[in-house]
C-alpha cells in the first residue's frame, strides 16, 4: 500500500473509532443520568426505586438530626410545596433553612432517601439582590 | 458630585486623550513595512525552530534514542532545511548573524 | 469617591471603544500611527482601570458603607486582609477584577510585542479591545460597583465567613488570571487569521502567552481543590460541579494546544486543528466566566439567575461563529506542508496526546452541559453524577500518562526502532515490578488505580532515565561534574526538560488521585464522650471530649467556636491529637435576630483537623450537637427581648456577655455526642506535590532563554551551516 493510501485507512479507523465512542458515550449519558425535578414535581409522579436529582429549597426549621441522619424538607424555589428527606452523608457548612440544595434522592414509601453524600448545598448567594440580613 | 471626583475624572480623561492623541499629532504617518517585516520575522522564528531541531536532533542522539545512521540522515536534511532558510533571508536583503 | 470611580469606569468604557475602532482603522488603512495610538489606548486602559479598581479597594478598606456592595460585602469587623479581598467578592467587584486583569495582560503583551507581528497588532488589539468593551459595559451599563445607597449605614453585613480563608480569596483572582490571559493566545490566533500570517512567528509567541495562562489557569484550579479539601466540610476536592469543569475544560484543551503547536512548528501540520484548538480555548474560558454567573447549571457556584446571562450569551455566540468564519475563510493558508513522517515519532505521539486530551474535553463538557442537552432533546432536565465522568476519565487518564511516558524515549521525527525498543526496557520492569509490588497491599481489587500506579511507574522511570541521559551526555560533551551538568542541562534544554518536569509532576499527581479515591475510608459517626471508632487500615479515633471557646477581636465577638478533641491511635499506639471545631459568627446587621440568638445561629464553618502525610491524611470535621444550648438560648433570647428597654445599655452588654459566656462554656461541660466526618485517604499529599512540581516544570518552560548563550549558538550554527553552503 502506498504511504498515501495507508495515511487515508489510518484516517478512515481513526475517525471511525472516535464517532463509535462518541456514540457509546452519548448513549449511555442517557441512560446513566437522574432526572432533575422540583418538590412539586416529585409529588405529581415519582417512580419507586428510582433516582432523581431534587433541587429545592430547605424549609425553615425542618432540619432534624438523629445520630448522623438528618430529615428536612425541601420545598420548591418559589413555592410551598415541599417533599420529606432522610439524609446520611456530607453536610456542607452552609446547609440550614432557606438554603438552596440539590440531592439526589430514591423514594422509599411516602419519604425519600437521600444518596449518600449526594447533598449538595449552594453557596448563599453573594450575586443576589440585597439581603436578607434579617433572619428568614 | 464632589469635586474631587469630577477633578480626578477630568485629569484622567486628559492624560488618557494626550496619551492615545501622542502618535496622531506627529502629523507624519510612519512607515508601513508590514509585510517586509512580517516576512523577515517568519523566516527568523523559522530559522530559529530549524537550530532548535538541530541541536535536539543531537539531544536524541546523545541519549540513546536514534542510531548514528539515523541521527546523519535526519540531521542532513533539517540542516539543508536551515539552509534554505539562510537563503531565503539573504533574498530578502537580510544579513545573516 | 463612588462618582470617581464611575467616571473612570466610563472613561475605560471609551477608551476601550476607540482602541478597537483606532485599532481596526489603523490596519485596515495601512496607517500605522493609529495602531501606535491603539497601543497607547491599551496602557491608558490598565491606568484607568487601575485607578478604578484602587478607589474601590479605598472603599472597602475605609469601611465606606455608602458603596453599595461594601455594606453588602464587608463590615467594620471583618479583618484587613479579607476586606480587601472582599473587593472581588461580589459580581461586580468581581467583573471590574477580569476586566482590570485583562487591562494588564494586554498592557503587558502589547509591550512586549511591539516590534514584531506588525501586521497581526491591530487585529489583536482590536479583539482585545473588544473583550475590555464588553466588560467595560457591563460595568457602566448592567452592574456597577460603585453603586451607592441613599442613606449612608453605619455598618455591613459582613463577608461570608465561608470565604474567610488564604485560598479562598486567592482562588478568584488567580483563575481569573487564567482566563484573561487565554483572551490573549485568542486575538493574536484572530489577527493571525485575519491577515492569513500562521506561521513561525506566530506560533513562538503564542506559545508562550498560552503557557502563562495555562500555568496561571492549572494553579487556579488547583487552589480550588486544596480549598475544597481543606476547608470545607466534606473532605473531597473534585465534585464534578459545573463550574469546576468549565474552568478545566480550557485547561484540557490548552494542554493539548500547547503539544500540538509543537508538532505544527516542527512538520507544519495541523494547522487547522491549532487554529480552532486555541480558539476554541478561548470560548472556553470566556465560557467559564460566564458559568459561574448565570445560574443556566445547578452548581454549588451558581450565585443564583443574574441578569448578565443574556450579554454573555451573546459574546459567546459571537465567538464561536467569528472562529468559524475565519478558519473556514482561511483554509487555504492553513493547508498542511507535511505529513507525519513515521508513527514511531514523537510528533505521532503528541498527536496522540491531543485525541486523549480532546476526547477528555469532550467528555466533561457533555457531562456538564447534559442537563440543557436532554432537556432540549427530551424535555426533562437529566444531570449526570461523578460516577458517570469517572467512568470516562479514568481510561482517558490512563492512557494520557501512558503516553507521557512513552513520549520521552521516542525521538523527533523518525525514531529508530532498535533504540526504541531497548530504551523501554527499564521503565517497563518498573512499571512491572511496581504493579507486582504492590499487589500484596491489597491493590488488586481496584485494577484502575493498580494500572495508574504501573503507568506512572513507567513515565516517572522514563523521565528519570531521560534526565540521567542527558546528563551523562552533557559531561562526555564538556567534562562538567554531575550538579553543574545537570543544571546547564536544564538550561540549555528548557523545554524539554521543563516538560519532562511537568510530566513527572502529573505522574505523581495522578498517583495521588487514584490512591485517594480509590481506597479511601469514609465514617460519618456519631460518638459520645469517650467513645472510640475504627477507622479501618489499623487506625481508630476516641472522642476525648468537647471543646468550646470565644474569639474576640478588638471589634467585639468574632466567633463561638465549638469542637472536639480527638485521640487517634495507630495500632493502639497513640499517633496524634486532632481538634476539629465549628467557628458560629453571629448574625450581622439584624434587628430582628434574638440578642442571644444571634450569636448561636450564624453562619457556621468547618475547622478541619487533619494529619496529612506522605503516606496518608487523617482528616477530621466535626458537627457538634447544639440543640441543648439552643433551647436555652431560645429562652435567653426572650429574656434580654423583655429586659432591653428596662436596663442600662452597660448592665446590659455585660449580662449579654456573661450569658453567652457561660452558655459557650456549659457545652464543654455538658457534652453532648458530636457527629464526626472521619476520613483515612491515601497519598492525598502527593496531589499537592505533583502540583508544586508541574508550576516548577511550567516555571523552566516558560523562562526565556539567555540572550548571550542563545545568540552564541546561532551564530556558530549560523556559521557553520553558512561554511557549508559555501562548500555545498
Amino acid at each position: 500500500m502506498d504511504p498515501a493510501r495507508k495515511r487515508r485507512v489510518r484516517l478512515v479507523v481513526a475517525l471511525s473509532a472516535a464517532v463509535i465512542l462518541a456514540v457509546a458515550l452519548v448513549y449511555t449519558s442517557f441512560s446513566a443520568s437522574s432526572e432533575a425535578r422540583s418538590p412539586s414535581q416529585l409529588l405529581a409522579s415519582s417512580d419507586l426505586g428510582r433516582s432523581y436529582q431534587l433541587t429545592g429549597k430547605v424549609v425553615d426549621g425542618s432540619i432534624k438530626k438523629t445520630g448522623t441522619t438528618y430529615q428536612f424538607r425541601v420545598r420548591d424555589r418559589n413555592g410551598t410545596a415541599s417533599v420529606p428527606i432522610s439524609y446520611t452523608g456530607s453536610v456542607a457548612d452552609t446547609f440550614r433553612g432557606g438554603r438552596e440544595v440539590i440531592v439526589t434522592v430514591k423514594r422509599q414509601g411516602s419519604t425519600f432517601v437521600g444518596e449518600k453524600d449526594s447533598l449538595v448545598t449552594k453557596c448563599p448567594s453573594k450575586f443576589q439582590e440585597q439581603s436578607k440580613t434579617q433572619k428568614t | 458630585m464632589d469635586v474631587i471626583a469630577v477633578v480626578g475624572v477630568l485629569a484622567a480623561a486628559s492624560a488618557a486623550g494626550y496619551v492615545v492623541a501622542g502618535p496622531l499629532r506627529g502629523g507624519r504617518a510612519e512607515a508601513d513595512d508590514a509585510a517586509y517585516q512580517s516576512q523577515l520575522e517568519d523566516l527568523e522564528a523559522a530559522k530559529e525552530a530549524r537550530y532548535r531541531e538541530i541541536r535536539e536532533a543531537e539531544m536524541d542522539f546523545r541519549t540513546g534514542k536514534l542510531s548514528e545512521v539515523d541521527y546523519k540522515a535526519i540531521d542532513r536534511q533539517l540542516r539543508a532545511e536551515a539552509m534554505e532558510l539562510l537563503r531565503k533571508l539573504d533574498a530578502l536583503g537580510a544579513s545573516g548573524d | 469617591m463612588a462618582d470617581l470611580g464611575r467616571g473612570l469606569t466610563f472613561l475605560a468604557f471609551a477608551v476601550a471603544v476607540y482602541g478597537v475602532v483606532a485599532a481596526l482603522y489603523g490596519g485596515i488603512a495601512g496607517r500605522r500611527e493609529w495602531v501606535t495610538s491603539a497601543r497607547r489606548a491599551v496602557y491608558a486602559l490598565a491606568g484607568l482601570t487601575t485607578a478604578a479598581f484602587v478607589v474601590l479597594e479605598l472603599a472597602f478598606l475605609r469601611n465606606d458603607f455608602s458603596f453599595s456592595v461594601v455594606q453588602s460585602h464587608s463590615s467594620i469587623t471583618t479583618p484587613f486582609f479579607y476586606k480587601a479581598a472582599a473587593a472581588w467578592s461580589s459580581q461586580e467587584g468581581s467583573l471590574l477584577l477580569w476586566l482590570w486583569l485583562l487591562s494588564m495582560w494586554s498592557s503587558l503583551v502589547i509591550f512586549l510585542t511591539r516590534n514584531r507581528m506588525r501586521d497581526v497588532q491591530p487585529y489583536a488589539i482590536a479583539t482585545l479591545m473588544g473583550f475590555a468593551t464588553f466588560f467595560g459595559g457591563l460595568l457602566v451599563f448592567a452592574v456597577s460597583p460603585f453603586d451607592t445607597l441613599p442613606v449612608t449605614p453605619v455598618d455591613g453585613t459582613g463577608l461570608n465567613p465561608l470565604l474567610r480563608h488564604p485560598s479562598m480569596m486567592i482562588h478568584p483572582p488567580m483563575l481569573y488570571s487564567g482566563y484573561t490571559l487565554w483572551a490573549v493566545p485568542f486575538a493574536f490566533a484572530v489577527g493571525a487569521l485575519v491577515v492569513r500570517r500562521v506561521d513561525a512567528e506566530w506560533i513562538s509567541a503564542t506559545r508562550r502567552f498560552a503557557l502563562g495562562a495555562w500555568l496561571f489557569l492549572g494553579v487556579g484550579i488547583l487552589l480550588g481543590a486544596r480549598w475544597s479539601y481543606a476547608e470545607l466540610g466534606w473532605g473531597g476536592y473534585w465534585a464534578w460541579d459545573p463550574v469546576e469543569n468549565a474552568s478545566l475544560l480550557p485547561w484540557l484543551t490548552g494542554t493539548a494546544f500547547l503539544h500540538s503547536i509543537m508538532v505544527q512548528e516542527k512538520r507544519g501540520m495541523l494547522k487547522t486543528w491549532n487554529a480552532s484548538l486555541i480558539l476554541a480555548t478561548g470560548t472556553l474560558a470566556i465560557l467559564g466566566t460566564f458559568l459561574v454567573r448565570s445560574g443556566i447549571l445547578d452548581s454549588i457556584h451558581a450565585f443564583g439567575a443574574s441578569t448578565l446571562g443574556v450579554p454573555f450569551v451573546v459574546l459567546i455566540g459571537l465567538m464561536v461563529a467569528g472562529s468559524v468564519a475565519l478558519v473556514v475563510s482561511r483554509r487555504d493558508v492553513l493547508r498542511s506542508e507535511h505529513k507525519l513522517d513515521s508513527l514511531l515519532s514523537r510528533e505521532a505521539i503528541f498527536l496522540g496526546n491531543n485525541i486523549v486530551l480532546v476526547g477528555m474535553a469532550f467528555v466533561v463538557f457533555w457531562g456538564t452541559f447534559f442537563p440543557l442537552i436532554s432537556e432540549a432533546l427530551t424535555g426533562n432536565k437529566q444531570s449526570l453524577g461523578p460516577p458517570w465522568y469517572d467512568k470516562y476519565v479514568v481510561p482517558l487518564a490512563l492512557a494520557l500518562v501512558l503516553l507521557s511516558g512513552v513520549g520521552p524515549v521516542i525521538a523527533w521525527r523518525r525514531a529508530t526502532p532498535k533504540n526504541a525498543r531497548r530504551n523501554f526496557v527499564w521503565p517497563l520492569v518498573a512499571g512491572v515490578v511496581t504493579a507486582i509490588a504492590l499487589i500484596p497491599f491489597g491493590v488488586a481489587g481496584r485494577p484502575f488505580a493498580l494500572i495508574m500506579f504501573a503507568f506512572a511507574a513507567f513515565a516517572i522511570g522514563t523521565i528519570v532515565q531521560e534526565f540521567s541521559r542527558g546528563v551523562r551526555a552533557r559531561k562526555a560533551m564538556t567534562g562538567e561534574p554531575a550538579p553543574l551538568a545537570f543544571l546547564t542541562l536544564i538550561r540549555r534544554n528548557r523545554r524539554r526538560y521543563g516538560g519532562y518536569t511537568i510530566h513527572l509532576g502529573m505522574a505523581v499527581l495522578f498517583i495521588g488521585v487514584a490512591a485517594s479515591s480509590a481506597f479511601q475510608h469514609v465514617h460519618t459517626v456519631e460518638l459520645k464522650k469517650g467513645q472510640v471508632t475504627n477507622l479501618g487500615r489499623g487506625y481508630t479515633a476516641r472522642y476525648d471530649g468537647p471543646t468550646s471557646r470565644i474569639d474576640v477581636t478588638a471589634d467585639g465577638v468574632e466567633r463561638l467556636v465549638f469542637g472536639a478533641k480527638l485521640t487517634v491511635f495507630k495500632h493502639d499506639k497513640k499517633l496524634t491529637v486532632l481538634r476539629p471545631e465549628r467557628g458560629y459568627y453571629p448574625i450581622e446587621g439584624a434587628p430582628f435576630a434574638g440578642a442571644v440568638g444571634r450569636y448561636f445561629d450564624g453562619e457556621s464553618t468547618s475547622e478541619i483537623a487533619m494529619k496529612a502525610g506522605l503516606g496518608l491524611d487523617i482528616w477530621s470535621a466535626v458537627t457538634p450537637d447544639l440543640d441543648p444550648t439552643l433551647a436555652i438560648v431560645k429562652k435567653g433570647d426572650a429574656v434580654f427581648r423583655n429586659a432591653s428597654g428596662k436596663m442600662d445599655q452597660k448592665a446590659y452588654s455585660a449580662a449579654l456577655g456573661t450569658t453567652i459566656r457561660t452558655l459557650t462554656d456549659n457545652y464543654a461541660k455538658s457534652a453532648p455526642p458530636a457527629t464526626f466526618r472521619l476520613i483515612v485517604s491515601p497519598m492525598v499529599t502527593w496531589i499537592w506535590l505533583g502540583a508544586l512540581v508541574v508550576f516548577l516544570g511550567g516555571l523552566i518552560c516558560i523562562w526565556p532563554t539567555a540572550d548571550l548563550a542563545h545568540r552564541r549558538a546561532t551564530a556558530g550554527y549560523a556559521a557553520r551551516v553558512a561554511r557549508e553552503l559555501g562548500r555545498a
